[in-house]
């Protein structure tokens, strides 16, 4: 099993801004892995278009990296338009791009048109109208029908991208994984231990932490952990200010407060799935 | 506490905002009348608006300094004259003494804030009692859903579930209403425990066991700002950061004072902020007037802090309903030149190459803050 | 030899917190340590007066409260004390019985107050309120 991430690169800065899947069968399976990411597109017809969102799916980094290690990834790089040749690139994809939807939109308005006519045609038939004597006389009534058919074809919105298959696709994807491993420091072990432990992971920062943490699918479970950003497990000391301040709020929200602490630096291209972290769980003792 | 009452005694007995009082006791000044401008001047000459005696201060603990004061009257008077410091054994106001003496029905006439005390046992009984009685509750709803968890399992339709909710909701409305009845007075009576007997000495009174604390920044803003303190600043600082100093020992301490000088030279009650998470918070008047709007967080103005920081923090403040206030600090000459000032023992030079600006904190949500 | 400095003010501070304000009993400063930045890092035994939550699995098996482990941590507003996981990972292995499955933190702050927290080995699911 594999699915395509799309990588898009901010080549002028050599950062990459984001993961993004845009296939909805793709999205399919990751959520069966536990793998939800983010609906971050808009859905043309949806009259509030921050509350229903459609594809791409967007991934945390640690996501990605998760499915890399897992083998279940293809990465394919989605050029950045924040490029140097930025505009000539944009007119030239979009002048290219204009007449492949002008193209496709054209051959199927025709096949559109085959099939209505002919479905009328059979309607009439069917009706009994369609005899030789009155040919001539529906000629004007054909031109009318085909007025109406002209107002009723429709323009197809795929849900796979057309342009991602046109866009350059060469990915050095070593590179691209050790951006991935360097962005996310020792916050990545983090994730791949409580994934490890069957925990559903989700982006934390409107909850006070890194990650919150759900015990099975998101739509089937609350989640009752707040994960904090790792620490190293021997050298960094616990932020006590941000314990109380954690812990208190979680106590209105239900939320442990949770840290880990990662016990060495491993090479971190390495595929390595022992534990290499301790996590604690804190909630305020409900006194004092 | 009821806050936002403001009635007479607390009017009367949190009369000053701060430990130093503005000369008050001076005689009618007459135009027309020579003589009392003689008592006028003399009266203004002789006084002064100094303590009697500074406060003494005891500070005890090796590299986490315990500033104390054990004074039973002067701990009263820092807490009455602008909220100063945290009584060890008690929320905030030094009450145990007292709290612990009605606790144990001790009649004691040297009490001094029995008052306070009083109300603040009443209320937390009454906390605990809602504890009690809300643990009560929870076990009775969750012997209800445990029923209907085993009607479930054993197929039961609709209609007996739907009966079985019912019944137990009413029987829970039934159970809620009973345990509110139950009135206040419905006392056990207070037990000595074993280890209250240490408690009371040979007179029949309660020991002494709480200090009020204070703060470092309280303690220098105290003997620094305010000569209110035993203890001269030199000596402070050097007790509470070491003899030698990198300028990394020094930050720190220097930023948060630099912050607090500034709140309270714009009349707030600053106090600790670390129940929610943060360096202070700030009250209008002071904890028995009302609730503290702001909370802060003294920030060095070149540290950066990632997005979850923030988001962290103003989510517990946030959740407080507080507003959540970066104090940024910003050093304007090098680190060397504050090291010069240190040894010279000039703290003022020291405190004022520091500048203040702040930034309110948000979270603002596109679907909710529409107006 | 490394001179290990004594917690002596910290301990007693809790101390006196949990059995004259909090209404605990049997509080008492255990006698082992380990070793710790320079310090001896000592636990404290002790029972609270009530049931700390409806499901608290605290219990023993004769349903009375069981003795809870505190570790007195100091905090500062303008240093840190240096607890670590590593620390924490080494007091349950060290101090703890077997059976324990959290620490009480009391953490001493240098504003007055002392706070408690509870600080559950692993991932924890959070008590009923």
């Amino acid at each position: 099993m594999s699915v395509t991430i799309h990588i898009l690169l901010n080549k002028a800065a050599d950062e990459i801004v984001s993961q993004l899947v845009f296939d909805v069968e793709d999205i399919k399976k990751l959520r069966k892995l536990g793998i939800c990411g983010i609906l971050m597109g808009t859905l043309p017809p949806a009259s509030q278009q921050n509350v229903f969102l459609s594809v791409p799916l967007r991934l945390m980094m640690e996501e990605t990296l998760w499915l890399y290690e897992k083998g279940y990834a293809k990465l394919v790089l989605l050029n950045s338009p924040i490029d140097a040749n930025l505009a000539s690139k944009v007119h030239e994809n979009s002048v290219k791009l204009s007449n492949i939807s002008v193209e496709a939109n054209q051959k199927s308005f025709e096949s559109q048109r085959q099939y209505k006519t002919e479905q009328h045609r059979r309607k009439l038939e069917a009706l009994g109208l369609l005899t030789a004597e009155n040919n001539d006389k529906t000629a004007k009534d054909i031109q009318n029908n085909q007025k109406l058919i002209e107002s009723s074809l429709f323009v197809e919105i795929p849900n796979s991208s057309r342009i991602l298959s046109l866009l350059d696709k060469s990915t050095d994807e070593k590179d691209v994984i050790s951006k991935l491993y360097s962005n996310c420091g020792q916050n990545y072990h983090i994730f791949r231990d409580l994934k490890n432990q069957n925990y559903v992971l989700a982006p934390g920062a409107r909850f006070g932490g890194r990650f919150i943490a759900y015990p099975g699918d998101p739509l089937r479970f609350h989640s009752h952990l707040t994960v904090q950003n790792a620490i190293d497990y021997y050298n960094d000391p616990i932020d006590l200010l941000s314990l109380i301040g954690g812990s208190r709020l979680g106590t209105t929200v239900k939320k442990l407060w949770v840290i880990g602490g990662i016990k060495s630096e491993k090479d971190e291209t390495q595929v390595d799935n022992s534990s290499t972290s301790s996590f604690y769980s804190v909630e305020w003792a409900g006194f004092g | 506490m009821s806050k936002g009452k403001s009635n007479y005694t607390s009017q009367l007995r949190y009369k000053f905002p701060l430990p130093i009082h503005p000369i008050d006791d001076l005689p009618l000044l007459i135009l027309h009348n020579p003589v009392s401008w003689i008592c006028y001047l003399y009266k203004y000459m002789k006084s002064h608006n100094r303590l009697q005696k500074r406060i003494h201060v005891e500070i005890n603990g090796d590299s986490f300094p315990h500033i104390l004061v054990e004074d039973q009257g002067q701990m009263i008077y820092l807490w009455d004259n602008g909220f100063f410091g945290t009584g060890q054994l008690s929320r905030s106001e030094p009450t145990w003494r007292s709290r612990t003496s009605i606790r144990l029905g001790i009649n004691d006439d040297t009490l001094q804030n029995e008052q306070s005390a009083k109300s603040q046992v009443a209320l937390e009984k009454l906390t605990e009692r809602r504890r009690q009685q809300r643990l009560e509750f929870k076990r009775e709803r969750d012997k209800s859903e445990k029923q209907l968890l085993e009607l479930r399992r054993k197929g039961g339709s609709i209609e007996e579930e739907e009966a079985l909710l019912e019944k137990e909701r009413e029987a829970l409305r039934e159970y809620k209403a009973n345990q509110l009845l139950k009135s206040v007075d419905e006392e056990e009576p207070n037990e000595l425990r074993m280890e209250d007997e240490n408690l009371i000495d040979e007179n029949g009174r309660i020991i002494k066991l709480e200090s009020l604390q204070l703060m470092p920044v309280e303690a220098i803003f105290l003997s620094y700002a305010l000569p209110v303190i035993d203890i001269p600043i030199p000596e402070l600082m050097e007790r509470l950061c070491g003899g030698t100093v990198e300028y990394e020992t020094i930050h720190k301490l220097i930023t948060r004072y630099v912050a607090y000088h500034h709140y309270r030279s714009h009349g707030w009650c600053v106090r600790s902020g670390i129940k929610f998470g943060c360096d202070y918070i700030l009250y209008k008047r002071g904890p028995p007037f009302q609730h503290a709007e702001f909370c802060i967080m003294v920030m060095d103005a070149e540290v950066p802090r990632d997005y979850t920081w923030y988001s962290t923090v103003a989510r517990v403040t946030g959740g407080a309903r507080k507003t959540f206030v970066l104090c940024y600090v910003q050093r304007l000459v090098s680190q060397d030149k504050i090291l010069e000032a240190w040894d010279r023992k000039d703290f003022t030079t020291i405190f004022s190459s520091y500048k203040v600006a702040e930034v309110i904190y948000k979270r603002w949500v596109p679907g909710k803050n529409r107006d | 030899m490394e001179v290990l400095h004594k917690r002596h003010e910290l301990e007693e501070l809790v101390k006196n917190n949990l059995l004259h304000f909090q209404l605990w009993s049997n509080v008492q400063v255990q006698n082992e340590y380990i070793p710790w930045k320079g310090m001896e890092l000592r636990l404290l035994t002790g029972k609270p007066s009530q049931k700390l939550s409806n499901d608290d699995e605290n219990l023993g098996t004769d349903g009375t409260l069981m003795t809870e482990y505190i570790l007195p941590i100091n905090m500062s507003q303008y240093k840190t004390e240096f607890i670590t996981i590593q620390c924490l990972d080494m007091i349950f292995e060290k101090l703890c019985p077997e059976y324990v499955k959290r620490l009480v933190l009391a953490i001493v702050s240098d504003d007055g107050t002392t706070v408690f927290y509870f600080a559950y080995k692993g991932i924890h699911k959070p008590k009923r309120n």
